[in-house]
């Protein structure tokens, strides 16, 4: 039987051949067999292979291993040549290189600024302790689907009771409306506060400079201000232990706080002790029915929040002697100001998680897009530089350095670019941060975070831009270059056309997005409410005017500017008096908004009576027996026909007495109104006189001469002896309010797609100014032979519009879900019509036939003797 | 102090050249090696140390013939040159001075 033959191990040999230098492969290999044969015949064939094993491994030695790549393509004076050959190139194509500088640039600064601002808009409330513990309490409406940010002031207490995960919890009332403050002398009135738990303090890290933030508002009369009252009222001086007359009633300044943080969710200026109010109404503060309080709390170290939502969901069902729809629910502290933009009635600082993304996208499309035009017009131009990749190659350059040398090339575009985006970005922080009322310090650019990053941005921007470029440029054959007459081989068109049909299409997507935000908002801005909400003045009332409401009216209405006024509480935008009313037939509780108006309170709103009549001055009973719903609320009480709604009896508790009842019928039937901002569905209404309840004065004015009007306002003011400084305020800024912030940053939207189809259409210029370059004797040819100049432009700008059909039929369906989708979360929203589609296709036909126009034109007129005389 | 420019390894390596003559290749000399002194040595270690000599002009390779053993693969043969033999020379001159003034030893070596 013949000897199995044993032969060395040949993963060992692989490896050996992996790193050993060529010229000693024979000799090594060959030592090696022979020592392995021989050990095979002295000792077992495994300890022979584990001793070729051994005898591979010591030849990893510096002397037997494999040299990398000629070492001279890493020398530095390597790279100063390709840095200068890049700077000279630059220079020579100068055109070229302020399109992809200055796209670059662009494209760098709205990311820069659009990083800025959403590193900032992610801070908010970051600087609170245990942050992830502490949560709001917001009720959601199971049925229509609502969230309201204000709870029932019953389920901070029992949360605690119930959930022994609960440590602590701190309910804040808010004040609708300023509140009169008088140290001394001094009386002014002052916004931004209301009733607060003790543990407001402890629950906001709110930092002291006067007294102590456990028992600071434990007193019924205990007062915390913050630092900017305290200076406004006391200057210099201490301010605990002093009294300052809130509302007419005395309270002592138990703490003086610094003021909450800009990047915290809740900016109040006061606290008066939610002690007091429990003690002055014990009865309301038990209900479980009145949403007024935001109620947030705090749990336990190691307490799961996940499970303790799903248990407190039914919490107000399960105590509520009523029906309820409200669920309630959890959110994290940290999530209010971007998450909580749907909730109706929040105090918080509101931003929005879609704008958020949306702003990210944009400035993920700018970069994308400047890269392309990088690629494109580096790779159009390949052909001019062909010459020179050829000569390179033949005097010796590996494609290795031809790469390095191209890269280098997008690399110092890049730092150059970065440099000027970073100034612009830094020269458009301060209209910015005015714009968006942010406070977005420069300095951050100069942090060792932030130059690390830019720096390794432009590497990366740069290498990504100039990969492609190189790698296709480096791969010509040199012999081909050279020996042929034209100027290289025909460069890639497929790639460069998906290019920009790439770069549209997004360009496209944001133009319909911008678009579709716009719209929506200009919608929600201009749609009709029901009611007229331009020229209204409202004003609070005081003790004085409601004792004479009739004469005040009289007062205030003798200008021929005011056309009318009317006293009531409960405005659009702003607080309603009441959220339920009895139907009498059924003694059922309907969820209803209630305002409490007068006789001249739709004359002056400009509300439209559809049924039945105002209410009327002549019928006595109109005062203390009548009732007008809107039109949804007369659905409310099952009818469709807002005539029949007439005569409907309902049933209301007094506030003056609230064990008798208001009964009456309904009179009238008026025009839906919106209350809220256009994002929310339109609630059922009623109206009814009750003077009572009065806390507002509004007056129509005439919209000419506005500054002789106020004037006269302020001295009807005067006239009735009030202690109140005069103090007005115009209904429709309650809804500019609303909509601010959402409009601030849907301009801001537009400023980015402007800026992204700038850039775009800067890419386009630069490849048609390329591309005409390259046609020109074609151009002048088809010139001599008499085409006409309108033609030629039409041939030359034909293949764009082509790509820009292309483009645009990708474009629409990914916009289309988009747009849809966005506007699903409005519940009065515009609908997405091939009109604004039309809209955005003609916005970028336009700017293109413009920048492929204008260069085709000037190509087209051009005098073909000097395109031909060269040859 | 004379300059030997030979570390002990070396010395011995390139001693065992000399003695190999025409079979001075890495294998042959690693295991001449270990007959000689009794230690193990691999032969990447000889070969390497072989490398450095010759680039220090001590020694000077070719590559042999083809033979039929391992694999048809040649053998670099290594051969000490004028410079190895002076180094070599020098070196056994330096120690040997040094035994002569030893003055213990000087005229008869006493081993014990």
């Amino acid at each position: 039987m013949k000897e199995n033959k044993t032969i060395p191990p040949a993963l060992a040999t692989r490896l050996l051949h992996a790193f050993l230098r060529n010229d000693l492969a024979e000799e090594v290999e060959g030592d090696l067999e022979e020592n392995f044969y021989i050990q095979v015949k002295e000792m077992s064939p495994f300890r022979a292979r584990l001793n070729y094993w051994y005898q591979v491994l010591q030849y990893v030695r510096p002397f037997a291993i494999r040299k990398r790549k000629p070492s001279h393509i890493i020398h530095m004076p390597m790279f100063r040549n390709y840095i200068k050959t890049g700077v000279r190139n630059l220079l020579k194509n100068k055109l070229f290189s302020t399109i992809n500088i200055s796209g670059m640039a662009i494209s760098f600064a709205s990311f820069l600024l659009i990083t800025l601002f959403v590193q900032d808009e992610l801070q908010f409330d970051k600087h609170l302790k245990d942050r992830a513990l502490k949560f709001r309490v917001y009720n959601e409406n199971s049925k229509e689907g609502k969230t309201l940010a204000m709870v029932q002031p019953m389920i901070g207490p029992t949360l605690q009771t119930e959930y022994p995960e609960v440590e602590y919890y701190a309910r804040f009332l808010n004040f609708n409306s300023r509140v009169l403050f008088e140290v001394n002398d001094k009386k002014l009135s002052e916004g931004k506060g209301g009733y607060a738990d003790a543990s407001i303090l402890k629950m906001f890290d709110v930092s002291m400079l006067e007294g102590n933030s456990a028992t600071a508002l434990t007193a019924p009369d205990g007062l915390a201000i913050n630092r900017t009252l305290k200076e406004k009222y006391f200057g210099d001086d201490d301010a605990l232990g002093k009294t300052v007359k809130v509302f007419g009633q005395d309270f002592t300044v138990t703490a003086v706080f610094e003021d909450f943080p800009a990047h915290s969710h809740f900016q109040i200026n006061y606290f008066l002790a939610l002690e007091g109010f429990i003690r002055e109404q014990p009865e309301r503060m038990k209900s479980w029915g009145w949403q007024q309080f935001h109620t947030y709390i705090k749990l336990k170290n190691g307490a799961d929040a996940g499970p303790l939502g799903e248990k407190i969901s039914d919490l107000v069902k399960r105590h509520s002697p009523e029906e309820t729809e409200y669920r309630q629910r959890l959110m994290p502290v940290e999530k209010i100001h971007l998450h909580a933009y749907n909730q109706l009635w929040d105090i918080a600082i509101r931003g929005n998680i879609d704008t958020i993304y949306i702003l990210l996208a944009t400035a993920v499309f700018i970069l994308v897009i400047a890269v392309l035009n990088f690629v494109n017009l580096s790779t159009a131009r390949a052909v001019n530089r062909a010459k020179e990749v050829g000569l390179r190659k033949v005097v010796g350059a590996f494609r290795i350095q031809l790469i390095n040398q191209f890269i280098c090339e997008a690399v110092i575009i890049a730092f150059i670019a970065l440099l000027i985006g970073v100034t612009v970005a830094g020269l458009l922080l301060s209209p910015l941060n005015n714009f968006t009322e942010k406070s977005i310090s420069a300095a951050l650019f100069f942090q060792p975070q932030w130059l690390g990053i830019f720096f390794l941005a432009a590497c990366v921007i740069g290498i990504t831009a100039g990969a492609y470029p190189a790698l296709y440029i480096s791969a010509f054959k040199p012999a081909h270059i050279l020996a042929s007459k034209s100027s290289g081989p025909i460069s890639k068109n497929l790639m460069r056309k998906g290019l920009v049909v790439l770069q549209f299409m997004l360009s496209f997507f944001l133009i319909i997005a911008s678009l579709t935000i716009s719209k929506q908002y200009s919608y929600m801005r201009n749609a009709n409410m029901g009611f007229k909400k331009d020229n209204l003045v409202v004003m609070q009332l005081t003790d004085e005017m409601l004792s004479k409401p009739e004469v005040t009216k009289e007062i205030f209405s003798s200008h021929p500017s005011i056309l009318s006024a009317t006293m009531g509480y409960g405005l659009p935008g702003e607080a309603y008096a009441g959220e339920s009313i009895i139907d009498k037939n059924t003694q059922q509780e309907h969820s209803i908004k209630m305002l409490l108006a007068d006789h001249d309170f739709a004359r002056t709103l400009g509300l439209e009576v559809i049924a039945g009549r105002d209410f009327l001055k002549e019928l006595p009973t109109d005062k203390d027996h009548s009732f007008i719903l809107s039109e949804t609320g007369a659905k409310l009480f099952g009818y469709s026909n807002p005539e029949d709604a007439l005569g409907h009896e309902l049933v209301w508790h007094r506030w003056d007495n609230p064990d008798s009842l208001k009964e009456g019928k309904v009179v009238g039937v008026i025009k839906d109104m919106q209350l809220n901002s256009m994002r929310d569905a339109i609630n059922p209404i009623v109206l009814h006189i009750y003077p009572f309840g009065y806390s507002t004065l509004t007056v129509r004015i005439a919209s000419d001469d506005l500054p002789a009007t106020l004037a006269h306002l302020e001295k009807a003011w005067k006239t009735i002896n009030t202690q109140w400084p005069f103090e007005y305020r115009f209904l429709d800024e309650n809804f500019d309010k609303m909509y601010k912030a959402e409009e601030k940053l849907a301009t801001l939207f537009q400023f980015f797609t402007a800026f992204t189809i700038f850039v775009a259409c800067l890419g386009l210029f630069g490849l048609v100014v390329y591309n005409t370059s390259q046609k020109y004797k074609e151009i002048s040819i088809r010139k001599v032979l008499g085409a006409g100049e309108g033609k030629l432009v039409f041939q030359l700008a034909k293949n764009y519009l082509i790509l820009l059909g292309i483009a645009f039929a990708l474009a629409i369906p990914v916009s289309y879900y988009a747009a849809r989708e966005w506007l699903q979360k409005f519940v009065y929203r515009i609908d997405v019509t091939p009109a604004l589609f039309l809209q955005a296709a003609f916005i970028i036909t336009l700017l293109s036939i413009v920048t492929v126009g204008i260069q085709s034109l000037k190509a087209a007129s051009a005098n073909p003797v000097d395109a031909l005389k060269e040859q | 102090m004379i300059e030997t420019r030979l570390g002990e390894f070396e010395e011995v390596i390139l001693l065992l050249v000399g003695i190999l003559d025409d079979n001075a290749y890495a294998f042959r000399i690693a295991d001449e090696f270990k007959a000689q002194t009794g230690r193990t040595v691999s032969i990447g270690a000889v070969h390497s140390t072989l490398d450095r000599l010759e680039s220090k002009g001590f020694l000077k390779s070719s590559m042999g013939n083809a033979t039929a053993e391992r694999g048809g693969r040649r053998k670099r043969i290594f051969t000490i040159t004028a410079l190895g033999k002076r180094v070599l020379k020098e070196s056994r001159d330096f120690k040997m001075s040094l035994w002569d003034q030893f003055p213990a030893f000087s005229g008869k070596i006493n081993f014990v």
